[in-house]
C-alpha cells in the first residue's frame, strides 16, 4: 500500500513538474513583450533594462525557469506585470469564488443525479430510462456559456428577477450575493448532472448484477432495501471518484462562464491576464488549475486503492 | 448492416442530423438567402420575420445566412480536431499499449498526464496566442486536447488486442512489430477507435464554439457560431433573439455526433463504454 502511494506521488510530482515546464515556456513563446506592454508608447530604455533585470527577462530563458521555480516552491508567483500587486494576493483573493461555484455546481447536480441515476439503473431498458438516456445526452450536448445567456435572457432580460451577472460581497448583502451566485451555478450544473447520472447508471447496473445482489434478491430481501441499501453503498466509490473528478473538469468549464456573467474569479482573472499579457497571472493561475486536478486525482486514486485491493496489487 | 443501421434509432438519427449539416455546409452559398458578409439587407436589430427568418444582426447582417454559413467552419474544425487526433492518438496509444510498461508506455502516459490536467479551455487561449487565431490555432490547440483521450482508448484497446492467438502467430511468423501493429493490432481496435472519433468531433463543436466566443477561435468576418453568439451576448437587453438561433445551431450539431458515437458503439462494442470527460 505504501509503495503504490509513493509510486502514485512521485507521479504526480512528474506530471506537475511537466506541467510547470510546458506552461513556463508556452508563455514565453507567446508574441509581445511585456515591458513593452507596461511602459506603453513611450518606452524609457534604462528602466525598460532595469525591469527586465528584476524579472530576470534579461537572462536565458532556462534560467528563468529556475529562477521562477525556486520561487513557486516558495509560493512567490511574484509580482503582476500590470498592477504591480503580488500575484499570490490577487489570485487568493479569487481562488475562494471560483471553488464556491465549482463546489455549489458540484452539490446541485449530485442531488439531482444521483437518485435519477439510481432509478435508471433499476429500470433499464424502459421508457424512463430511454426518456432519461435521451434527456442526458441532450444536456450533454448544451454549450455552459449558451446556457448561461438563454439563463440571462429568461431571468434578466424577460423576468427581471436575477441579476445577469457580476458580484456582490457576502458581507455587504447577503441575499444579494445568492442571487448572483443562481445564473453561472445553473449553467455549469446541466452538464455536470448529465455526467453523473450516466455515470451513476453504468455503475449500478454492473453492481445491480453481482453475486450478492443475486444472493439478497434470493433470500427475499425487498428491492428498494437492496437497491439504496447493499447496491447504492458500493456504488458510491466509484460514483464519488467521478463527482471529484467532475469538480475538476468544472474548473475549466468555469473560465467561460465566468466570462459570460463577469464573475471575479479565477477564469475571468485568466482571461483578462491573457489579453494583457500579464505573464505571472497567466502562469500562477495555469498551474494552480492543473496542481488541484492532479491533487484531486491522486486523492481519488489513493482512496480507490485502500478500498479495492485489485488496483493495489496491478 | 443496413438493416443493424436502421434498427438502431440514435445512429439513424445521427446520421440524419450530421448529412444535413454536411449538405447545409456544402451548399450555403446556394441555400443562404443573403452572403455572409452583405451588409445593410433590412435595419440593424430587425427581430425575426419572413424575408429574415432569424432576425438581422447589430451590423444589418441576415443572420440566418450567418447561422448556415456557420456550419462551414464548423465542420471543417471539426474535421481537422478528428483527423490529428485519429492519426496521433492511434499511433500514440498502439505504441504504448503493444510496448506495455516500457519507457517508451510510460512517457506516452505521461504525457496524456499532463496534457489531461490542464483543463482544455486554457489550451486553446494559450495557443490561441502563439499562433495567430483562426480555424488554424483552434484545431491545432483542440489536438492537443483531445489526441490524448484517443490515446487512452487506443492504448487500452491494444491492451486487450495484442496477446490474442493470432498477434502471437503473427510474431513466430516472423512479422515485424510495425506491420504487426498495422496489420493486425490497428485493424481490430477501429470499433473504439471510431467511436472516439466521433466523440471528439462532438467536443471540437463545443471547444471551438466556446472559443470562438471568448474572441480566441475564428475571427470575423468569416461567421462561427460562436462568434454569432458573442455578438448576440452584446446585445442580449435589446435584442434577445439573436442568441437563440446560433445556440441551437451548436446543440445540433454536438447532438448529432454524440448520437452517432452512442450508436456506433452500441452497433459496434457494446462493452466499451464512453470516457466521461471531454
Amino acid at each position: 500500500m505504501i509503495k503504490f502511494i509513493l509510486k502514485r506521488l512521485i507521479l504526480a510530482i512528474i506530471t506537475l513538474f511537466g506541467v510547470s515546464i510546458i506552461v513556463f515556456y508556452i508563455i514565453h513563446m507567446l508574441p509581445g513583450d511585456p515591458v513593452t506592454v507596461i511602459f506603453g508608447k513611450n518606452p524609457d530604455p534604462v528602466s525598460m533594462a532595469l525591469i527586465r533585470a528584476q524579472y530576470y527577462l534579461d537572462k536565458p530563458v532556462y534560467v528563468q525557469y529556475f529562477y521562477w521555480l525556486r520561487d513557486i516552491v516558495h509560493l512567490d508567483f511574484g509580482k503582476s506585470f500590470l498592477s504591480k500587486i503580488p500575484v499570490k494576493e490577487i489570485v487568493f483573493e479569487r481562488i475562494g469564488r471560483t471553488f464556491l461555484l465549482a463546489f455549489l455546481s458540484m452539490i446541485l447536480s449530485s442531488v439531482i443525479a444521483i437518485p435519477i441515476g439510481i432509478i435508471t439503473a433499476n429500470k433499464r431498458n424502459s421508457n424512463f430510462d430511454f426518456g432519461i438516456s435521451s434527456l442526458t445526452l441532450f444536456m450533454l450536448s448544451i454549450p455552459e456559456f449558451w446556457t448561461g445567456l438563454i439563463l440571462i435572457m429568461i431571468f434578466s432580460v424577460f423576468l427581471k428577477v436575477l441579476p445577469s451577472g457580476g458580484y456582490v460581497f457576502p458581507n455587504e448583502d447577503l441575499i444579494g450575493f445568492f442571487k448572483h451566485l443562481i445564473l453561472p451555478v445553473l449553467s455549469i450544473s446541466i452538464m455536470q448532472t448529465a455526467i453523473i447520472i450516466r455515470m451513476v447508471r453504468t455503475t449500478m447496473i454492473d453492481i445491480l448484477q453481482q453475486d450478492y445482489v443475486k444472493l439478497a434478491t434470493a433470500n427475499g430481501i425487498q428491492k428498494k432495501r437492496i437497491l439504496y441499501l447493499h447496491a447504492f453503498r458500493n456504488a458510491l466509490i466509484p460514483v464519488i471518484t467521478v463527482i471529484g473528478l467532475t469538480l475538476g473538469y468544472a474548473l475549466g468549464g468555469e473560465v467561460v462562464v465566468e466570462n459570460v456573467f463577469y464573475y471575479p474569479g479565477l477564469g475571468l482573472l485568466l482571461f483578462n491576464s491573457i489579453s494583457n499579457r500579464d505573464y505571472p497571472i497567466i502562469q500562477a493561475t495555469i498551474l494552480i488549475f492543473a496542481f488541484l486536478f492532479i491533487i484531486v486525482n491522486l486523492i481519488v486514486d489513493v482512496v480507490y486503492a485502500f478500498i479495492n485491493p485489485k488496483i493495489r496489487y496491478q | 448492416m443496413l438493416r443493424a443501421i436502421i434498427k438502431n434509432k440514435k445512429l439513424l438519427t445521427g446520421l440524419i442530423i450530421i448529412l444535413f449539416m454536411i449538405i447545409i455546409a456544402i451548399f450555403s452559398n446556394y441555400i443562404a438567402p443573403y452572403g455572409y458578409d452583405q451588409y445593410n439587407v433590412a435595419p440593424r436589430l430587425t427581430t425575426p420575420n419572413i424575408k429574415n427568418i432569424f432576425g438581422v444582426d447589430h451590423v444589418g447582417r441576415d443572420e440566418f445566412s450567418r447561422v448556415l454559413f456557420g456550419s462551414r467552419v464548423t465542420l471543417i474544425v471539426a474535421i481537422c480536431v478528428a483527423l490529428g487526433c485519429l492519426i496521433l492518438g492511434t499511433f500514440l496509444g498502439v505504441l504504448a499499449g503493444y510496448y506495455n510498461n516500457s519507457l517508451l508506455d510510460n512517457i506516452i502516459m505521461r504525457i496524456t498526464d499532463i496534457a489531461f490536467s490542464i483543463p482544455w479551455i486554457l489550451t486553446g487561449l494559450v495557443m490561441a496566442l502563439i499562433l495567430k487565431p483562426g480555424i488554424e490555432s483552434v484545431s491545432i490547440a483542440l489536438i492537443i486536447v483531445y489526441s490524448p483521450q484517443m490515446a487512452r482508448v487506443v492504448r487500452s484497446a491494444t491492451l486487450g488486442v495484442k496477446d490474442l492467438d493470432y498477434i502471437t502467430a503473427a510474431k513466430i511468423y516472423g512479422e515485424n512489430d510495425f506491420s504487426i501493429l498495422f496489420r493486425y493490432v490497428i485493424p481490430n481496435c477501429i470499433g473504439p477507435i471510431i467511436v472516439q472519433t466521433m466523440l471528439i468531433m462532438s467536443y471540437s463543436i463545443l471547444g471551438e464554439a466556446a472559443l470562438s466566443f471568448l474572441g480566441y477561435g475564428v475571427r470575423p468576418p468569416i461567421p462561427s457560431w460562436g462568434t454569432l453568439l458573442q455578438d448576440a451576448a452584446k446585445y442580449i437587453w435589446s435584442s434577445p433573439f439573436l442568441v437563440i438561433f446560433p445556440g441551437i445551431a451548436i446543440v445540433v450539431g454536438v447532438l448529432g455526433f454524440n448520437y452517432l458515437g452512442d450508436g456506433l458503439r452500441d452497433l459496434l462494442d457494446p462493452k466499451y463504454r464512453r470516457i466521461f470527460m471531454r
